[in-house]
C-alpha cells in the first residue's frame, strides 16, 4: 500500500534505516542535496505535494524488483513501482516518488537522486525492472559510470549513476505508442492522449500492455561490444472502463483489459509475443533483433565468448551469436522458462544453468487452468496458445560447454555396488 | 453460469392450496422468472433463504405463477445488464425506485444507511459527519457505497484502507468485482476488529439481530453534501424492477403487491430492517 526499502544489520537483525516511496521528505530519506544536479526532476516536498490530501499514505510505489550496488559510488539502485489505487482519476498529480529510479547511499539510505519515469502512471507500468551497471564513453567521449534500465513503460533509460543525469531514453520498440518521446532536457515523457486510460475513453491497441514491454527479466551487458541484450514482451492491450450502477447509491467503477500480440506479431494465431534485441545505449541503435513466439520473459546472459543465452516460455534454452543474433544452439526443456541463465566454471569446465518451470504472469492461465481471456488482467488471453507448447514443471538444467555429462567418460560413475556379496 | 431452480419447498403451502382448487390434472402455471444471485446474502442466496428470495416466492403465488429462480454465481451488480436485459430472467427484486435501467414498481419499503456499533460503546451519531468527531480508526464498510465517501470526507479513509482491503484479501478490482461479505461487516464490529460498520440497513439487519454481542443500529438521518454542492442520499425507496419494455409484467406485479403487503412487512420485520415511511 506504501512502498519502502529497509536495511537490516545482517548480524543483529536490527533495522538500520527505512525509506518510503511516498510521504514526507524525512520518511523518504532525501539527502540535503537530493537531485542537486537535476533540479528539474523535482526536489523537496513532492512526496506529499504531488498527491491529493492524504492519498500518499496508500499511494503504492512498492519495490518488488531488482537492486544493483556499486561499491565505487556507495550507492544502490532500484525502481519504485506503480502508484495506487490503479484508477488514475482517484489520485490526481504526479504521484511522486512512485515509478522512480533511485540512487541511495547504502549506509544511510539517503537518496542522492531520484528520476520519475512515468509521472501519474495510468497503465500499471511498475518501474521495478533490472538496473544494469556499465562504464562507457558517452557521445562526447567522456567515460561515465552508467545505469541502464529497460522499463515496463517501453522506454530503456540510461542515467549517469553518479549524479542521475539522463543520458538516453529510447523506445524498446518503435511500436511503443503511449509516449511519443522522452525529452532528455526535461526528463518528461510526451504523451499521446489517444493511448491514455481515462474513464471516458476506450483505449485500443495501447502499447505496451500493463505487462510492459519488459517485465522482471534479468538482462545482460557485453562490455566488449557495448551491447545490452534484452528480452522483450511484444504485447499490447485494449482498456475499457465501465461503471456499473447498483442500488442505494452504490456503483462500481472498473476496467476490463484484453491483451494480445503487438503489431509485429500474429494476431490471428496469438503468437509473436516477444523479441530479443541487442542495444547500444550511447547511440540508441539496435544492432540486431529477433522475434520470438512468446515473450522472452526471463532475460538474457551474455558470455565473453560472444554468445547470448536465454530461456523461452515454450521451454527452449537458446544461444545466439552476440554480433549477429544468429541462432546457434537450442535445447528443449521439460517446461517453459521465466528465469534467466547463469554460467559458472567447475574443475576447468564451463557450465550454463537455468531454472525452468512455466509460471508468473504469462503462465497464469496454463498453471491455474483459466480460460476467460480477461482473467489475469488479460494475460490468459494473450498467452492462450502457451498450453499447446509446454506444460507445468519445475527444475534446473545444467549444460556443459564440452558437451560431456559426468557419465560420458565412465558410465559406471555413481553406480551402487553391493559390498556384502 | 445459470442455474434454474424451482423452490418447491418455499411453496409447499401454496401447492396444497392449489391442489384443493384445481381438481383433476394440474394445469401448468406460467412461471415468474426471478433474477437472483447465489452470493448476495442476506438479500439472495442459493438456498432461497435471502429475504428477497422469500418476498419473490410470495409475489409469484400472489400472481398465480410458479416462481423460477434463475440463479447466477455472479454478484447482483451484474444482474440487470447480463441477465435481465439479456432476457434470461424477468424480475429484479432489489432496485431503487426510478432506476433508469428498468421500470420499477411503487416502493415496497424504504430504509437507509446505518451505523453499527457495540452497545457498550454508546455511539449515538446520526449524521454522516458524526464519525469526524470520534477517535475511531477502524471502519467496516462495503466498497463502492456512500460509506466510502463518508470515510474520505471524514479523513478516515487512508489509515483504514489496509484494514479494509484486508477484508477482501487485497484482491484487485480490475477485471473483477470484489466485495466485503455483509455478515463480516457485523462480525468485525462484534469481535472488535472495527469500531463501526457503515452499511445499507438491509445488508446488516439480520446479522445485528442475531449477534451474540449486543449491537446497536443507528439510522443516518441526513444526506452527504459533496464539495461540489451535490448531495448523495443515504435513504432509499426499494422496489421491484422489470425490463423497460415489459410494462405488462410491471402492471401484473403492481396488482399483486397489495395482496402480499402483510407478508412483506412480516419478512422485513423478521429480518430486523429499520423501516422508514416511503417517500413516493
Amino acid at each position: 500500500m506504501r512502498g519502502y526499502v529497509t536495511a537490516y544489520d545482517v548480524k543483529t537483525g536490527e533495522q538500520a534505516w527505512r525509506a518510503y516511496a511516498t510521504g514526507p521528505d524525512e520518511q523518504i530519506l532525501l539527502a540535503d542535496d537530493f537531485n542537486i544536479h537535476n533540479p528539474h526532476y523535482g526536489q523537496k516536498g513532492l512526496g506529499t505535494g504531488t498527491w491529493e490530501g492524504d492519498a500518499w499514505k496508500i499511494g503504492g510505489g512498492t519495490n518488488w524488483g531488482w537492486y544493483a550496488y556499486d561499491p565505487g559510488t556507495n550507492l544502490f539502485y532500484y525502481g519504485s513501482g506503480n502508484p495506487a489505487p490503479w484508477n488514475e482519476t482517484m489520485r490526481p498529480g504526479d504521484n511522486k516518488w512512485t515509478m522512480t529510479i533511485w540512487g541511495r547511499d547504502i549506509d544511510t539510505g539517503e537518496a542522492k537522486f531520484g528520476y520519475q519515469k512515468t509521472p501519474h502512471d495510468e497503465w500499471d507500468y511498475a518501474g521495478v525492472n533490472v538496473m544494469m551497471l556499465s562504464e562507457q564513453k558517452d557521445k562526447d567521449g567522456n567515460v561515465r559510470k552508467l545505469l541502464t534500465h529497460p522499463d515496463r513503460n517501453g522506454i530503456v533509460y540510461t542515467l549517469d549513476r553518479e549524479n542521475g543525469d539522463l543520458i538516453s531514453a529510447d523506445k524498446l520498440d518503435d511500436t511503443v505508442n503511449w509516449v511519443k518521446e522522452v525529452q532528455l532536457d526535461t526528463g518528461l515523457p510526451v504523451r499521446d492522449p489517444e493511448f491514455a486510460t481515462r474513464m471516458d475513453h476506450k483505449g485500443r491497441d495501447i502499447c505496451p500492455s500493463a505487462m510492459g514491454y519488459h517485465n522482471q527479466g534479468h538482462d545482460s551487458y557485453d562490455p566488449e561490444r557495448q551491447l545490452f541484450f534484452m528480452g522483450i514482451n511484444h504485447i499490447c492491450m485494449d482498456w475499457e472502463p465501465f461503471m456499473l450502477p447498483y442500488r442505494a447509491g452504490q456503483f462500481f467503477v472498473g476496467a476490463t483489459l484484453w491483451m494480445y500480440p503487438g503489431p509485429k506479431g500474429d494476431r490471428q494465431a496469438y503468437e509473436g509475443l516477444g523479441q530479443v534485441k541487442a542495444y547500444n545505449a550511447i547511440t540508441g541503435d539496435y544492432k540486431w533483433e529477433v522475434m520470438e513466439r512468446f515473450s522472452a520473459w526471463g532475460g538474457t546472459m551474455a558470455t565473453a565468448g560472444g554468445l547470448v543465452f536465454y530461456g523461452t516460455l515454450d521451454g527452449f534454452i537458446k544461444a545466439r551469436d552476440a554480433d549477429t543474433g544468429e541462432l546457434l544452439w537450442k535445447h528443449k526443456m521439460p517446461s517453459g522458462a521465466i528465469g534467466h541463465p547463469m554460467t559458472y566454471e567447475h574443475n576447468g569446465i564451463q557450465y550454463v544453468a537455468i531454472y525452468y518451470g512455466v509460471g508468473g504472469w504469462p503462465g497464469v492461465g496454463l498453471v491455474f487452468d483459466l480460460t476467460d481471456p480477461t482473467a489475469g488482467l488479460g494475460a490468459v488471453g494473450a498467452f492462450k496458445e502457451l498450453a499447446n507448447y509446454t506444460q507445468m514443471g519445475g527444475g534446473i538444467m545444467v549444460y556443459s560447454l564440452d558437451g560431456k555429462s559426468p557419465y560420458t567418460e565412465d558410465v559406471n560413475v555413481g553406480e551402487w555396488k553391493p559390498n556384502n556379496g | 453460469m445459470i442455474k434454474s431452480t424451482t423452490l418447491k419447498r418455499l411453496l409447499a403451502g401454496a401447492a396444497v392450496a392449489a391442489a384443493v382448487v384445481v381438481a383433476g390434472p394440474a394445469l401448468a402455471k406460467d412461471k415468474l422468472r426471478i433474477c437472483a444471485s447465489t452470493k448476495e446474502a442476506p438479500y439472495s442466496a442459493a438456498d432461497g433463504s435471502g429475504f428477497e428470495n422469500r418476498i419473490a416466492a410470495r409475489l409469484a403465488v400472489a400472481m398465480d405463477r410458479e416462481p423460477e429462480f434463475v440463479y447466477t454465481d455472479k454478484f447482483a451488480i451484474y444482474i440487470v445488464g447480463e441477465f435481465l436485459d439479456a432476457k434470461k430472467c424477468d424480475v429484479v427484486m432489489g432496485a431503487d425506485v426510478g432506476d433508469e435501467r428498468m421500470l420499477t414498481t411503487a416502493p415496497i419499503y424504504r430504509t437507509g444507511y446505518v451505523y453499527v456499533s457495540r452497545e457498550d460503546k454508546n455511539f449515538t451519531g446520526a449524521s454522516w459527519n458524526s464519525i469526524a468527531d470520534t477517535d475511531y480508526g477502524r471502519f467496516a464498510i462495503r466498497f463502492y457505497t456512500p460509506a466510502e465517501v463518508m470515510l474520505k470526507y471524514a479523513g478516515k479513509w487512508e489509515d483504514n484502507a489496509a484494514y479494509l482491503y484486508g477484508l477482501i484479501n487485497f484482491k484487485s478490482r480490475r477485471n473483477q468485482y470484489n466485495q466485503v461479505a455483509a455478515d463480516q461487516l457485523v462480525s468485525e464490529v462484534a469481535n472488535g476488529g472495527a469500531d463501526l460498520a457503515i452499511a445499507f440497513a438491509p445488508d446488516v439487519a439480520r446479522y445485528v439481530k442475531s449477534s451474540p454481542v449486543p449491537l446497536r443500529m443507528t439510522m443516518i438521518e441526513d444526506e452527504i453534501v459533496r464539495s461540489d454542492g451535490k448531495t448523495i442520499p443515504l435513504q432509499y425507496d426499494q422496489a421491484i424492477g422489470v425490463r423497460k419494455d415489459d410494462r405488462a409484467l410491471l402492471d401484473e406485479i403492481s396488482a399483486a403487491l397489495p395482496k402480499i403487503r402483510g407478508d412483506i412487512d412480516a419478512i422485513l420485520t423478521e429480518e430486523g430492517i429499520p423501516l422508514l415511511p416511503p417517500s413516493s
